[in-house]
């Protein structure tokens, strides 16, 4: 099954090479894309036929990237890195100071963050299905990074940084009858203002500080968290789980 | 693909992106910051345009902050208009508009903006703090009279939004000079007695033909002050510019009115799908997710 996975990757990327060393597996090299993103039907074509009429929508490009994964288990997931000093330079062509802000993870090892943490569990509970971790998440990724070089912006949006981002995607994903997203997102909430949020009895109000740390009010800076964070809030109750801090 | 499944996608990806949203609120907190400086706590603040109504599109959106003083303040409008020129000019480089300010370099500003902002000082007619009084610039009139909230209303509540947000973009795709009230009263007016205004697709076609046939001797008044015709600057010239492009997009439409590529064509969108082949790997919606950081 891995081995076949791994066949369909090295076939849609063929500038990766694969090694292994005791448990741990390491895809590295070129990864190598031409894609789409088709706003309207909100969906990604790798390998879109070329018309020659200068489709803009059409990314053609190149990371030096390594992955670094457990084939046989199911934890940890993967952790991407971009090698090459790629990421470095678009840092440096905007003056950005926060390198969170191309979703990189400095104090860890400087991985990319794909998606939310919580999506990854939901999304792989067996264990990371390669072939979708490339497609679904590294690919749009990497063009994604490729979209803001040009343009200053992610083609889909992004996450907030931390629990905003947890947040935002726990509204966006919330399923009234499963516990699961619920206790995956409270396990990913970090900030002490979200756990003294989330503590308190009764709502929170959309007056209160903002949990990004910005000291402006919560519902002017990050009210789609806001949202998701009261809802959060409603399901722990009504579903009575148990906050772990 | 249906006609009007295209065109609620299409006004989906217009929807402003966390980030756009984010950097809206700020600049309007700086701004807010700058004239309260001066001002204290006297002028009521708030958005005013496309965000109080909930018409913005990513392509072309403006941020509109109004500075309304009380009535019982001791300036004319004039001198309001002028102080809070001064005051912002201190900080920023201002452009006098009609009746607005518009303001560049802000100390938010990462990069170029891609939109303006533009401050709108003004004087509450009475206690109640609905009615404004806008200072006027240019012509023989010094001050018109006007309600932002009385807009809002007639604009969130004529059912119309989203025709507007569709028209705002056909208007922005086609390089079209149509200023946004205009565009928005010519809306709900052509659809003021239309049942059938969730149907995107005939009250877009309806709005085209409206435009090519009634554009010409239309007469529209602001919402909140009966006096103000807001169509009188309006010449000739422009609107039979107008009346020809609806003319232009009603003929491409009109050869297949169902079928969504003729509307992508005249959104200026590219045509759906032909850029599958047998090697291409799809990835849909319900796979993707978006990058995040701890």
């Amino acid at each position: 099954m891995f081995s076949e996975k791994l066949k369909e990757i090295t076939r849609l990327y063929p500038g990766l090479t694969y090694t292994q060393n005791g448990e741990k597996g390491l895809l590295k090299g070129t990864f190598k894309f031409c894609a789409l993103y088709d706003r309207i039907e909100d969906k990604f074509v790798l390998n879109p036929l070329l018309h020659g009429d200068g489709d803009d929508r059409i990314i053609q490009d190149s990371y030096e990237i390594e992955v670094e994964f457990f084939p046989e288990c199911s934890h940890p997931f993967p952790e991407v890195r971009e090698v090459g000093g790629r990421i470095q330079k678009i840092i440096d062509k905007f003056n950005i100071t926060d390198p969170r802000e191309l979703h990189i993870n400095k104090n860890q090892n400087s991985t990319i963050c794909l998606c939310p943490k919580p999506e990854l569990f939901l999304r792989y509970p067996n264990g990371v299905d390669l072939v979708d971790f490339f497609n679904a998440l590294v690919l749009p990724y990497f063009y994604g990074l490729s979209y803001f070089e040009r343009h200053k912006e992610w083609p889909r949006g992004s996450y907030g940084h931390g629990d905003a981002g947890i947040f935002e995607f726990y509204l966006e994903h919330r399923d009234k009858t499963t516990v699961d997203l619920a206790k995956s997102c409270i396990d990913s909430v970090s900030e002490k203002l979200s756990k003294e949020y989330m503590r308190k009895k009764g709502n929170i109000k959309g007056h209160w500080e903002c949990i990004c740390g910005s000291k402006l009010k919560i519902r002017d800076c990050h009210f789609k968290a806001l949202e998701g964070l009261k809802l959060l809030k409603e399901d722990i109750g009504r579903l009575s789980i148990k906050l772990p801090f | 693909m249906t006609v009007n499944e295209f065109l609620k996608k299409l006004l989906k990806s217009q929807a402003l992106t966390q980030q756009m949203l984010g950097d809206l609120s700020s600049h309007r907190a700086e701004v807010e910051e700058v004239l309260r400086e001066k001002f204290g706590t006297e002028p009521t603040i708030r958005y005013g345009g496309s965000k109080a109504k909930g018409t913005m599109i990513q392509e072309g959106y403006d941020l509109d902050v109004v500075c309304y003083f009380p009535r019982d303040c001791d300036r004319d409008i004039d001198e309001i208009y002028k102080d809070v020129q001064k005051k912002l000019s201190g900080k920023y480089s201002v452009t006098p508009k009609n009746s607005a300010l518009r303001i560049q370099k802000l100390d938010t500003d990462n990069a170029t903006l891609d939109y303006h902002i533009d401050v709108v000082p003004g004087r509450f007619i009475d206690d109640k703090k609905q009615d404004t009084f806008l200072y006027v610039s240019h012509g023989d009139v010094k001050r018109i009279k006007t309600n932002l909230d009385t807009h809002i209303k007639v604009i969130s509540q004529s059912g119309c939004v989203d025709i507007i947000r569709v028209g705002k973009l056909w208007r922005a795709r086609n390089s079209i000079n149509l200023r946004t009230f205009l565009l928005e009263l010519l809306i709900i007016k052509c659809l003021e007695s239309y049942n059938a205004k969730d149907n995107l697709q005939s009250s877009f076609k309806k709005f085209l033909e409206y435009l090519r046939d009634s554009i010409s001797d239309v007469r529209l008044e602001d919402p909140a002050n009966t006096n103000n015709v807001v169509s009188d600057n309006w010449s000739d010239g422009e609107r039979q510019i107008i009346s020809s492009k609806a003319e232009e997009a009603l003929n491409i439409v009109d050869s297949d009115s169902d079928d969504p590529d003729k509307w992508r064509e005249i959104f200026r969108e590219p045509k759906s799908d032909k850029y599958i082949g047998e090697s291409s790997v799809v990835i849909t919606k319900n796979q993707l997710s978006k990058p995040w950081c701890i």
